[in-house]
């Protein structure tokens, strides 16, 4: 197999000198197989084109600094810390790293818990999968963080967790502490189970049931909480049962109190009005809407209430409720003053990003670095760590990818991908592993061939039995998706529709 | 007397003029062109008559009465040629009334697709807007799926935008016939063919008087052109075993014309590909690599590598009901190609010239050139790339109303209200 | 062996002697000339156990023989492996699945959350303890499979007599599993349902308990509603009794590090990929492993591009599991559990050892560790006089690829697995067989064995159903052999002389009497009849 030598040249220097300081760190397909952790870093990128993410805009022949996890400067003619790796980035653009703020990329055992109408109580980061190829791929497309949240399955879903993409690490570390906590809700079609066969339908089946619910679960919270603040202290509470401690309370009580933001599934502009309407008779501001077709036909009520919105951009009429969706939305929402993101909620999109990004360019003419920040600053703000990462900017993390052109260009490719200080990808590393990982293959195979075992099965049998489409070896969580959201049509993880045949 | 012979004179004037009406020439100039067969003509001319491409060059001599149409600063190109799309053919994938891509049954060989061609569908404006502005739209549903047809994007019926009819017979090779030789859904097929050829031997006979006409039989009756060679057989095959199972089959069967739809493990078939000489649909680029343990990069450099073996091949965009909403998004799959290996060019030849010519109405699309449809494109850019926006378009040689595309009303009538409510606080 | 229903309209009465006429049990036993390992690593050549009313009641390698026991002595041939004593081993786990009503529960009980489970009597699973027996296992925790929180385990001896003659001890330890879901498509669907699930469960015991004892005090006030079962985790989370977590992954493991307090004495029951991320787990519980290593995955040739890497890797490495977590500092225990049958573990532990893990450690694991963990340190797991007579007599050594186990002893009574002769005939080739149950008529079938006559293998095909030996042993010129089909467990006994060969049988479906004809010998020549 010919590698393809295109534009090697531009990086070579560089690349000679990154394979030699990380050269500890050899990429693999199952995170816990990587020996060490890739080393933090002090690193010049010199000569580069800079995409701030912040009201710097966009610095030509700029130079980035990072040491020990985060971003020291930015600016043209930056001097050189000793002992720093030196990159050449002449003809390269650096962004900050992409942040996905819909993803169920990682999740294991379901990604819905669609019993009951409310599982507030439920948390995504008791099951992240750290082994989760789609964490690699997803950082060779620049992506250093994802929020990881539930499916559209129930009106109040549960809780949200983002999380940095530390291949190699251990699930609890990979969760960005820094990062608000938030609650996944849904509105329309789903929670309201028109999409699917249910043997056992539960209240609500309608929009109006799906609002009421809502404000139920809050008025319930709402007495919980009162109680729980009434409830007998010190010697008095020996006589006095305290009230049941109720997590899916607590958890809806946080949304109340403001500790927890809501972050809502919603397709048509009347159930969007709903729910800031319920909102706000509890005092409550919605963190973002989320895919937020209609959008843009409320978009100043949204600027007016401090809801963000995160969307896909072009994806529409898979379901009804998706039939005037337009691309134009993100522009439309920016203009109107909305905080504005993107988002991807397929596994495989989600290796593209930058593309989605470009989208927002053609449809609307949202400008470049504009559309950029829709997938890095206005998420990280969303997600709460916008002081954190999302810009390439001092003293926030060192989380940024380099590109061999410019990032929103179909012909550009991420050379790097930063976390933390870290390098978690790099293309040359990644070429230069798969040799060996093959070469790994082809010599158990052998030694498979020669073992006299006389009774050789299909691997563990998990992954051989489902129809993945076309797919081998795959984990369940890899492929999971909101089966409620495309109309339960798996061929959109690929890209491929199953009526094809694959 | 004298005004009476001038007003006589007038009249074959007057006819000569409308005759010249009719014969009315676009001329779309000062734009560089990109013929794609060819090289790019800074400061070229598109000259457009009949619904053809009547002459692109630079400094053509542009006729008299033909309509001027200044693009400076602009680019032409070819529309996009969809190789595999459910377009018209679908509409919401969630409501089943208004799907008709999946046929049950196994053996569909009787369907034409274009009959339920629905001209007036959302996603054609839509995706016209994108620059897809033909769309090879295929049948789905079963092992023996049926005829597909080329359809122009544009037009008052179904029968109006046939471009071509049937373009093929489309088979999903089973996948389990690549382990086991006696694979029964392979033998159904097998059945099928040897039946047809029968029947077909029976009706030529017939026919010479030599026999009783056999008895009538869509599905047998159906498969007549693809037997005769008149019409290339569309066989979907996935993985690498099951390719070679499919390769080897069809070269069994013996078909005159074979055109492979498949995914990103083509890549390793290229010799075969090459030496068999047969065509690749390569069915989509935005897909997770086939195996957990290949590199993350495998299926976007796919088309590379089937272009450095010399393979002939287009590139799909994955079809089906999902990816007809967006077919728009094709020309980009070529784009990523182009960043993981393929060479520029030939990605755009992927979406245009190529699946025209795979197709068999290379004649007619896929190319700026004389004599082809005037069906085109222009861009403030290279439309491989997201950015770039596409601003006219024509189709058989008329100009396309880009503001039938729903997306674009509601982008302007909210636009309008946002900017409105920011003048006047009143929400 | 199956046969069809149609057969076995009679009943067949049983060919061996009555229950009642049992003869009296000689009072004590004495085991001569044997080698004896008294615990992992002290071994003695040759020696002898004296066993008496079930205790060991002497070892030692010049003590006399008392007069009133009865003396066994084993005859060895040159070429035959010597025979080797052990304490009987321990299994840390033997799930049992308990069946679950077919109604929803009860308010106040989710279906998912039975903490409060214990074992009965009539619980006890003959087939299963008498398959560990086989595999010489004496001593077993007999645990609750069913559930996110499910009940509490039993220890007992593997003897006959059910529970009332085995008991060791009650209420030994508390078991969960995170990945679950509740039947009927209730609450909980998903694995984090299950994990909020535990934790409100654990939540709701610790509240139960003051919210109760506040009305106990105060009857003025509303009454706490009552949640079944969940009382009975009082001791887990006061640290007195164990909590068992089955863990089913890497992933999971830490999951469950994650999510029960450090306080509580938590076991990790394994999967056999620990190995993968040692360095993570922080705490070192005590882990339970079973040694269902992987089979090879399918390779076709050696370009076959659909091999999975990741199973490939976990097919080479997981035998070194065991090892690994030992040089971790984690304590181990191993179990039979996911093996197809216990006497499959013995071959399992052999390879880990190959693996690295060292043998006595291996033999501790089965032994006093499992004594130590669950309080019998005082009187199981070694050789030892005032110890219970739990034994297991291996023809070689217990870990041998060609070790087979010829006697069990639980509480002093014994098990004769085999006779014990060199083998005087070789029964390898293919059989002829007709099988007759008493006023059923005669079935026919075939019998394929090969290997050495001490381990033999082979297949049993009987009305076209084929079923592999389990076990197929040669003393004297008797052929024993046993198959494990879908009803239940078979076994024969026959005499060979020559080509032909008679004997007895046992099935699911009664007893029979069985004659054989060779029809080829191993080599498949045919065989002149």
């Amino acid at each position: 197999m010919k590698q393809p030598m295109k534009q090697m040249m531009i990086g070579l220097a560089s690349l000679l000198l990154s394979v030699a300081a990380g050269a500890e760190y050899r990429p693999d397909v199952e995170a816990w197989n990587i020996a060490t952790a890739p080393p933090q870093q002090t690193v010049l990128v010199r000569g580069a084109t800079l995409w701030t993410g912040s009201d710097d805009g966009v610095l030509e022949q700029a130079d980035l600094v990072v040491q020990g996890g985060r971003i020291v400067a930015v600016g043209p003619g930056l001097d050189i810390p000793r002992g720093a790796l030196e990159i050449d980035g002449a003809g390269m653009h650096v962004t900050p790293g992409i942040i996905d703020a819909h993803s169920h990329a990682a999740i294991i055992g379901g990604v819905n818990e669609a019993t009951e109408i409310s599982t507030a109580h439920v948390r995504i980061e008791d099951v992240i999968d750290a082994e989760s190829i789609n964490i690699y791929r997803q950082l060779a497309g620049g992506v250093t963080a994802v929020n990881l949240l539930h499916g559209s399955a129930n009106a109040i879903g549960g809780q949200m967790s983002v999380i940095k993409m530390r291949w190699g690490a251990a699930p609890r570390e990979l969760i960005f502490k820094a990062a608000a906590p938030g609650i996944k809700f849904a509105l329309g079609e789903n929670p309201k189970q028109s999409n699917w066969d249910n043997e056992t339908p539960r209240y609500p089946q309608t929009r109006p049931g799906v609002a009421q619910i809502i404000g139920e679960k809050f008025q319930q919270a709402a007495d919980y909480r009162q109680k729980m603040a009434q409830r007998p202290t010190g010697r008095r509470a020996r006589d006095v049962a305290a009230p049941r401690p109720d997590l899916e309370m607590e958890a809806i009580g946080e949304i109340l109190s403001g500790v927890r933001k809501i972050h809502s599934h919603a397709y048509r502009a009347d159930e969007m009005r709903a729910l800031i309407s319920i909102a706000e008779s509890f005092g409550v501001t919605i963190g973002t809407f989320q895919h937020v077709l209609e959008g843009y036909k409320l978009a100043r009520r949204m600027a007016e209430h401090g809801a963000g919105a995160s969307g896909f951009i072009d994806w529409w009429n898979f379901k009804h409720e998706a039939s005037d969706a337009i691309p134009y939305n993100p522009a439309l929402l920016a203009m109107a003053g909305v905080l504005t993101g993107l988002h991807s909620d397929n596994p495989e999109l989600a290796r593209r990003m930058n593309l989605e990004a470009a989208k927002a360019v053609r449809y609307g003419n949202v400008d470049p670095h504009e559309a950029i920040k829709m997938i890095t600053a206005n998420p990280a703000r969303q997600l709460g760590v916008g002081n954190r990462t999302g810009r390439l900017e001092a003293g926030l993390d060192a989380d940024f990818v380099i590109w061999n052109g410019h990032p929103l260009s179909v012909y550009s490719r991420v050379e790097q991908t930063w976390v933390d200080g870290r390098r978690y990808f790099d293309r040359a590393a990644d070429l230069a592993a798969r040799a060996a990982l093959e070469q790994e293959r082809q010599t158990l195979m052998a030694e498979v061939l020669a073992s006299d075992e006389d009774d050789k099965e299909d691997g563990d049998g998990d992954t051989e039995d489902r129809d993945d489409g076309g797919l081998l070896g795959y984990r369940a969580s890899e492929l999971a998706h909101d089966e409620f959201c495309h109309a339960q049509d798996f061929g959109h993880v690929q890209g491929i529709e199953f009526g094809n045949g694959k | 007397m004298r005004n009476q012979m001038k007003n006589f004179a007038l009249i074959p004037a007057l006819l000569l003029a409308s005759a010249g009406l009719a014969a009315q020439v676009t001329a779309l100039t000062g734009a560089t062109v990109h013929p794609v067969s060819g090289a790019a003509i800074e400061n070229g001319t598109v000259l457009i008559e009949n619904g053809r491409i009547r002459s692109v060059g630079s400094g053509l001599e542009i006729p008299a009465g033909a309509e001027r149409i200044d693009i400076s600063g602009k680019h032409v190109y070819p529309g996009f040629v969809h190789p595999l799309s459910a377009l018209g053919l679908t509409e919401i994938e969630s409501v089943a009334g208004t799907v008709d891509t999946r046929e049950m049954g196994q053996i569909n060989a009787a369907l034409r697709v274009e009959v339920a061609f629905n001209h007036d569908s959302a996603l054609l404006p839509v995706n016209v807007a994108g620059g897809i502005l033909t769309t090879h739209s295929v049948p789905g549903g079963g092992m023996v799926r049926g005829s597909s047809a080329v359809m122009a994007m544009a037009g008052w019926s179904w029968e109006d935008m046939v471009i071509k009819a049937p373009a093929g017979m489309h088979i999903n090779f089973p996948a389990g016939a690549a382990s086991d030789s006696d694979n029964e859904d392979l033998g159904k097929i097998d059945d099928l063919l040897e039946a047809a050829r029968h029947w077909h031997r029976a009706e030529r006979a017939s026919r010479d008087g030599n026999a009783a006409r056999p008895a009538r039989n869509d599905q047998l009756q159906a498969l007549g052109p693809l037997l005769s060679g008149d019409v290339p057989l569309f066989l979907y095959a996935g993985k690498e075993k099951e390719i070679i199972a499919a390769l080897d089959w069809a070269k069994d069967q013996q078909f005159e014309q074979l055109i492979l739809v498949t995914g990103a493990d083509a890549q390793y078939v290229t010799e075969r590909l090459a030496t068999d000489k047969v065509a690749v649909i390569l069915n989509g680029v935005y897909s997770m690599p086939t195996r957990r343990w290949e590199p993350y990069d495998m299926v976007y450099a796919a088309a590379g590598r089937l272009f450095e073996a010399g393979v002939k091949f287009a590139i799909g965009d994955g079809g089906g009901g999902f990816a007809a909403t967006n077919a728009r998004n094709l020309p980009f799959h070529a784009g990523s190609s182009a960043a993981f290996g393929l060479p520029k060019d030939a990605a755009l030849k992927s979406v245009t010239l190529w699946p025209a010519e795979i197709l068999g109405v290379g004649d007619q699309l896929g190319s700026l050139e004389a004599g082809k449809r005037a069906t085109l494109m222009v861009t403030n850019g290279d439309p491989l790339e997201v950015m770039t926006g596409i601003e006219r378009v024509w189709i058989d040689g008329e100009e396309y109303d880009l503001g039938r595309n729903k997306q674009r009303q509601l982008f302007e009538r909210y636009r309008d209200r946002i900017q409105f409510q920011q003048q006047d606080p009143a929400p | 062996m199956r046969i069809l229903i149609v057969l076995l309209a009679v009943l067949v009465t049983p060919l061996g002697p009555a229950a009642e006429l049992r003869q009296p049990l000689p009072a004590g036993y004495a085991i001569v000339g044997v080698r004896v390992v008294v615990a992992p690593g002290d071994v003695i050549e040759s020696a002898t156990v004296v066993i008496r009313d079930g205790l060991i009641a002497a070892i030692g390698s010049d003590i006399g023989v008392p007069a009133d026991v009865r003396v066994l002595e084993f005859e060895r041939a040159e070429e035959q492996p010597p025979l080797t004593l052990y304490a009987g081993l321990i299994e840390p786990y033997l799930p049992l699945e308990v069946e679950r009503a077919d109604e929803p529960p009860p308010p106040g009980r989710h279906a998912l959350i039975h903490p409060d489970f214990s074992f009965d009597a009539r619980h006890w699973p003959t087939e299963k303890v008498e398959a560990h027996r086989r595999a010489g296992f004496t001593t077993a925790l007999i645990a609750p499979e069913t559930g996110l929180l499910r009940g509490r385990s039993l220890l007992a001896n593997l003897g006959e007599g059910g529970l009332a003659a085995n008991l060791l001890r009650e209420d030994v330890a508390q078991y969960a599993h995170f990945n679950e879901r509740a039947p009927g498509g209730v609450y909980p669907q998903s694995l984090m349902g299950s994990v909020t699930l535990f934790r409100q469960t654990l939540m709701d015991a610790r509240w139960q308990v003051a919210a109760r004892a506040s009305w106990q005090r105060n009857p003025a006030q509303a009454r706490p509603q009552w949640i079944a079962g969940i009382d009975a985790l009082a001791p887990v989370l006061d640290g007195t009794q164990a909590l068992v977590f089955v863990a089913d992954d890497t992933q999971d493991s830490l999951r469950i590090l994650d999510h029960v307090p450090a306080d509580l004495r938590l076991v990790l029951l394994g999967h056999g990929a620990e190995y993968q991320r040692l360095g993570d787990f922080g705490r070192k519980p005590l882990h339970i492993l079973p040694l269902d290593f992987p089979s090879a995955p399918d390779v076709k040739d050696e370009n076959d591009r659909d091999v999975s890497l990741e199973d490939l890797r976990h097919w080479k490495r997981a035998p070194e599991n065991p090892a690994r977590l030992v040089e971790a500092g984690f304590p181990v225990l191993l179990t039979a559990w996911k093996q197809s049958s216990p006497t499959e573990l013995l071959a399992a532990v052999g390879k880990a050892i190959e693996q690295g893990l060292d043998a006595d450690r291996a033999l501790a694991m089965l032994t006093t560790a499992p004594a130590e963990w669950l309080g019998i340190a005082d009187r199981a797991g070694r050789i030892q006089a005032g110890f219970m007579a739990n034994l297991v007599l291996v023809e070689g050594e217990l870990f041998d690829k060609e070790a087979a186990i010829r006697e069990v002893w639980v509480d002093g009574q014994r098990f004769e697995l085999a006779k014990i002769e060199p083998p005087e005939v070789d029964p390898a080739g293919t059989w002829a067989l007709t099988l007759s149950f008493s006023g059923m008529g005669e079935i026919e079938g075939e019998l394929i064995l090969s290997g050495p006559p001490s381990r033999m293998e082979g297949t049993m095909t009987v009305m076209g159903n084929e079923t592999a030996v389990s076990e197929a042993r040669v003393s004297g010129k008797q052929l024993q052999l046993r198959m494990q089909g879908g009803q239940g467990s078979s076994s024969i006994n026959m005499e060979i002389e020559g080509d032909r060969a008679r004997g007895t049988g046992t099935s699911p479906f009664g007893e029979f009497s069985v004659r054989a004809r060779r029809t080829s010998g191993p080599g498949d020549e045919e065989v002149s009849s």
